[in-house]
């Protein structure tokens, strides 16, 4: 656990940090908001949460070691166990409850310090404040490996700058489809003849309708905006990289045949770092604690530095 | 205090409100913890670093937080105030 005069903070503690949080954040939550307005904040940033995640990981952008067996007990292999307690697919599902515990805090704070404003100012305030408290998580995360960023880009402090622009835009439309859909029980100008489509009934005034058909709606809008909020960053994040980016892929990735093939390590520019952590980086977790070869661990591609 | 949030509030969710800051300003601390306890960050050479580096980039989040803590103390203070 501890390297040197270093201590590592293993992906379970974090996720023990994470639980208990969120069951704090949820009670206190409930106090604030009520018990079905809070629920649908829940549901709704698991559903907008683990789909948008997925893809990420599914795109070769980050992994959280889905195929690895890093822990040992009693000095053999904990198979399957690869420093989360429960997955769903290729993410933990702490990291969605993570941002659960950032994400209502965040909302309501806004909400409290812009009672009067429009909608997006207040996502934006939001936003802004969770990507602040990334800043600092995001670093954390990356030297303890409790996920690897596996992307080309420009990275700062390890972390990829696409991570800060996606945390940004995924809170900011997020908090604009609650408020709209739950709070004010409104719609969005470019979604009503789709909902028209697939509720059979006009969905632009929400306030006669049931919480269960609010829910619905509001579940349907959250997925709605998935490619919104996708597209966006992948613009917006499109934006350091034609400045410059200062790390090359591929490394370490849950799919790394197809992340090698569409970028291939001999193509990588000269004076680019490869990975974040080098194998010989002392803060590079060395496989499980029993001293056993981990279990379908990807290695390094051969010849790559830092 | 006016909130679309909530249709009636209470001294109970008024307490929420204010202890919802508090808790994300703890995770907050937490993390700074772990900044001084930890590995220094990619780029950095020492943990001290880690700290300059939490303090600015968490600079907007404190001032919000901050801001809140404020607001919602005085929204409490002036709940139990009519009250009594």
């Amino acid at each position: 656990m501890w390297v040197g005069s270093h201590l590592r903070i293993e992906s379970w503690m974090a996720e023990i940090l994470f639980y208990g949080f969120f069951i704090l954040v949820l009670w206190q939550g409930r106090k604030v908001l009520g018990r079905e307005r809070t629920s649908l904040f829940l549901w709704g940033s698991l559903l907008w949460t683990l789909t948008v995640e997925n893809l990420m990981v599914l795109n070769g952008a980050y992994d959280y070691f889905a195929y690895a067996d890093y822990y040992c007990a009693g000095g053999s292999l904990i198979g399957g166990f690869s420093g989360w307690a429960c997955m769903v697919l290729f993410v933990p599902l702490s990291i969605s409850l993570g941002w659960f515990i950032f994400s209502l805090p965040a909302f309501i704070i806004a909400d409290r310090l812009l009672p009067r404003s429009n909608i997006w100012l207040k996502a934006t305030v939001a936003a802004v404040m969770l990507v602040s408290l990334d800043l600092l998580m995001d670093p954390i995360s990356v030297v303890n490996e409790w996920w690897r960023w596996t992307v080309p880009g420009y990275y700062l402090r390890g972390v990829s700058i696409g991570n800060y622009i996606g945390w940004f835009f995924m809170l900011f439309f997020f908090a604009a489809i609650y408020e709209r859909t739950v709070i004010e029980r409104g719609s969005f100008a470019w979604l009503r003849p789709l909902e028209k489509i697939f509720f059979r009934r006009s969905t632009s005034d929400l306030k006669k309708e049931s919480n269960q058909g609010v829910g619905r709606i509001f579940y349907f809008r959250t997925v709605a905006f998935i490619p919104v909020m996708v597209i966006t960053t992948i613009l917006v994040a499109t934006i350091p990289k034609q400045i410059g980016y200062n790390r090359y892929a591929p490394f370490h990735n849950v799919f790394p045949k197809k992340y090698d093939q569409l970028f291939p390590a001999s193509a990588k520019p000269a004076g680019l770092g490869a990975v974040v952590l080098a194998d010989d980086d002392p803060r590079r977790v060395k496989g499980p604690r029993c001293g056993t070869t981990p279990v379908g661990t990807p290695q390094s591609p051969a010849g790559e530095g830092r | 205090m006016q909130s679309r949030l909530n249709e009636r509030e209470t001294g109970e969710s008024l307490r929420a409100r204010f202890s919802i800051g508090i808790t994300l300003l703890v995770f907050w601390l937490i993390l700074m913890g772990m900044a001084v306890v930890t590995f220094p960050f990619v780029q950095h050479s020492t943990t001290n670093q880690n700290v300059v580096y939490g303090l600015i980039t968490g600079l907007p989040f404190l001032v919000l937080v901050l801001l809140y803590l404020v607001r919602a103390a005085r929204d409490l203070a002036a709940f139990r105030k009519g009250k009594s």
